[in-house]
């Protein structure tokens, strides 16, 4: 069993990797609505409820050349100003060892692009999940 | 931008020399520039000196961030009068960050001829290839200090350290 490098994974929008990415973040959660009464002693219950997922990003802002293969912050901000339809978004290995990854249908939400003073250009930004998460084997 | 890990030092020494050399002028004089401690020394110069460094890089391609001192070396005066070295300073700040927004234009990649550079450091020779895949992104000022000290032969040592700041991908 070896630790996986976190380099490897990126994000990817169908065929367009994430170009220039420092972080990324995939976050999955479910709702716990509290179902606590009286005759629970004293402790606190819950039922399961809605889940969700999102992928947050940071990266360095770093033009892509116009590839087809790669997604800039450019791009996403331009998605998310035209509202496209969520689409398959991954979060799975580029290359490496790593044999699991995941993928589902999601919307941009926010993309933040930075220029502080003498420093070079950073984004942010959140993918949301709009539907099931799934899982997917690597070979 | 550079998908390849290389060392950017010895590259953005010889790019700021090759902004400042010939070129550190203060009333008719020019002042020597340096990259490595010169033996003997003039009594006045300019060094490129120490280089910090680290890698900052995204996944797909390395940055390097980091410091970079020029420092002014004057033994000339008998008392600790740091006018000179201030004057050569500015004239400094002058090549290297004449605006705001400027950085210097910095080629990177050399080759060394490695027959030279087995006889004295002084004559390494320096051939920019041109380009290399890396840019400087950003060239800051940093820190300044100064001192002075006396030396054995009665004549004040000043050094003037004017710190910059870099990103280069």
């Amino acid at each position: 069993m070896a630790v996986i490098n976190g380099s490897v994974y990126s994000v990817w929008n169908t065929t367009e990797r994430l170009w220039s990415c420092k972080n990324a973040s995939l976050k999955v959660d479910v709702d716990l609505p509290d179902v606590t009464t009286k005759e629970d002693a004293g402790w606190a219950k819950h039922i399961q409820g809605l889940r969700n997922w999102s992928i947050d990003f940071d990266g360095v802002y770093e033009d892509a050349g116009g590839s087809s293969v790669l997604m800039t912050p450019a791009e996403i901000l331009a998605s998310i100003i035209a509202r496209t339809a969520s689409a398959e978004v991954s979060f799975k290995p580029v290359t490496g060892t790593a044999t699991t990854g995941w993928k589902g249908d999601a919307t941009f939400k926010s993309i933040t692009i930075t220029g502080n003073m003498e420093s070079g250009i950073t984004f942010s930004g959140t993918i949301v999940g709009n539907d099931a998460l799934e899982v997917i084997a690597i070979s | 931008m550079s998908t390849a890990h290389v060392d950017i030092s010895y590259s953005l020494i010889n790019a700021i020399y090759k902004a400042l050399n010939g070129n550190v002028t203060y009333i008719g004089t020019t002042y020597p520039v340096y990259k490595s401690t010169p033996k003997p020394a003039p009594s006045t110069y300019v060094i490129i000196d120490q280089i910090n460094s680290i890698e900052n890089g995204t996944k797909d391609y390395f940055i390097y961030e980091g410091t970079v001192n020029i420092v002014i070396c004057d033994d000339s005066a008998q008392r600790g009068d740091k006018k000179l070295a201030h004057s050569i300073l500015n004239v400094v700040r002058g090549l290297l960050k004449p605006t705001r927004a400027s950085v210097p234009s910095l080629v990177f990649g050399y080759t060394v001829d490695s027959e030279l550079i087995t006889i004295d450091s002084e004559l390494i020779t320096i051939d920019a290839e041109g380009g290399g895949g890396l840019t400087c992104v950003s060239f800051t000022p940093g820190m300044f200090n100064d001192f002075v000290e006396q030396s054995e032969t009665g004549y004040s040592r000043i050094r003037l350290i004017d710190q910059y700041n870099f990103i280069i991908n």
